[in-house]
């Protein structure tokens, strides 16, 4: 594997734990008012990370 | 010589005459039924592999209903509505597909074998080679599991039945079969009947919704397939491992499903071959044929008369169109991103009925024009309907009983 894939690896890795970081830690420490935006910006960033990924495979070496 | 009543001698028959009107036309009707679809998966125009067992299995436990003991009627087959431990431990003892029902079907096992079965045939490298079109295609082919929800609610149904009923839409058994369960145990008999028994005509009845909305001249675009690249089976259990990982942090609830299905595509790809040749050969096969017995033999009239089954059928058909029709609408909205050069019937493939779909859509190109392969792009929209089908399971089931 390339540095160039490995790249998109660890950081699509690391977006999508964040992503889920935030819905199941952070969301339960939030206020009401801001509980949905962090779970919803949770999940996006957790999906956003397999898309990363994903970025990182499909490139030809 | 004793007084004998001749009709008691064979109790199907006498509790068809002892029985409410109701019940008796609707067991008559049931038996026909399980006839009907034993014929049509015998000539193929329906899945054999489902429906065969299936309706063996409706025919069966409607003739046989006999007097228990109190004089009350019922089979020796299964009761699905037991629900008291000494009651169904009895029951376990007597009723002879009850160990079945209760050890791999009402806990959502025999779900889990069948996505790990899934998992093993499936080419995870074609959503990895194409990412952005499978994905967006997937989630455009979700209209179904999420117009149907609020449609279900206006209808009259609560939030968990309208969920369970909206995953139809997904055209993927095993959710459906693990979102009822979860969400709307009372009703999760009748919801999974309806979603197998639509299921089972995606293959027929999606080919005339392609021919409807796609014209000849757009099915025959040919894909170019000099584009997609090589992904390694290692990236492709690192992502399985990854993503299963990740979802079943974001949705524990549905995790046997992620789990199932990704230790299913790292089986394959680590090339266990022992593991692949059971999985997709006993385990799978065997999974389907009692999931289709234990569906018929659940179809018994007592048991699926619900009030409730009038708006199944409707919201069922509503949810697997609008998955279709959104499917096709994404493949136009990609044929219009790349110039024309995108075949908008691989939409249809976004439904994740895996391979149904992704075979369905290329017949249609196939008739429309020979030299056209499109089956690759296919696969990829339909592996990622599994895994949009998942995460949508997952938020039902997590987001549904919090909203409550």
């Amino acid at each position: 594997m390339t540095t160039y894939r490995r790249v998109y690896w660890v950081a699509g890795t690391c977006t999508a734990f964040a992503g889920v970081y935030l819905v199941r830690a952070l969301s339960l420490q939030a206020t009401d008012n801001w509980r949905f935006g962090v779970l919803l910006g949770g999940y996006a960033l957790a999906i956003l990370g397999l898309f990363v990924i994903t970025m990182g495979t499909r490139r030809k070496e | 010589m004793p007084d004998i009543e001749f009709v008691n001698l064979f109790q199907g028959i006498a509790t068809l005459l002892a029985a409410d009107t109701s019940i008796t036309v609707a067991r008559l009707a049931l038996i026909a039924l399980g006839i009907a679809l034993v014929y049509l998966g015998a000539k193929n125009l329906l899945d054999p592999l489902l429906m065969i067992p299936m309706g063996f299995g409706m025919a069966s436990v409607n003739a046989a209903v006999l007097f228990l003991a109190g004089g009350q009627m019922g089979t020796i087959f299964i009761d699905p509505l037991v629900s008291n431990p000494s009651q169904l431990m009895a029951v376990l003892q007597i009723d002879f597909l009850q160990p079945l029902y209760t050890l791999t079907f009402s806990n959502g096992l025999i779900a889990c074998f069948i996505f790990l079965g899934i998992g093993v045939m499936t080419e995870v490298g074609y959503v990895l080679a194409n990412p952005f079109s499978s994905m967006f295609i997937a989630i455009c082919a979700e209209l179904g599991t999420v117009a149907t929800f609020p449609i279900a609610v206006a209808m009259g149904l609560d939030y968990n039945e309208a969920a369970s009923i909206a995953m139809v839409g997904g055209a993927d058994g095993p959710m459906v079969l693990y979102t009822s369960l979860m969400l709307a145990p009372d009703l999760f008999v009748p919801i999974t009947i309806v979603a197998y028994l639509y299921l089972s005509l995606t293959y027929g009845g999606y080919p005339y919704l392609i021919k409807l909305l796609i014209p000849k001249r757009l099915r025959g675009i040919q894909m170019d397939l000099s584009k997609i690249p090589t992904v390694t089976p290692g990236e492709k259990i690192a992502f399985s491992i990854i993503t299963s990982t990740v979802l079943s942090l974001l949705f524990p609830v549905a995790a046997p499903l992620f789990m199932s299905f990704f230790l299913g595509v790292t089986v394959r790809e680590a090339n266990l071959k022992h593991y692949i040749s059971f999985i997709e050969g006993p385990l799978l096969y065997g999974s389907t044929f009692f999931l289709g017995i234990l569906l018929g033999v659940l179809c018994e009239a007592n048991t699926i008369m619900n009030p409730k089954i009038l708006i199944l059928l409707v919201l069922g058909i509503l949810a697997l169109l609008l998955s279709g029709v959104g499917g096709i609408v994404g493949g136009y909205v990609l044929y219009f991103i790349n110039k024309g050069k995108f075949n908008p019937v691989i939409g249809i493939a976004g439904v994740s009925c895996i391979p149904t779909t992704g075979k369905v859509a290329q017949k249609a190109v196939t008739e429309a024009n020979p030299q056209s392969l499109i089956l690759p792009y296919a696969i990829g929209a339909n592996i990622s309907g599994v895994i949009t089908s998942a995460i949508i399971t997952g938020i039902y089931v997590t987001l549904i009983p919090v909203l409550k």
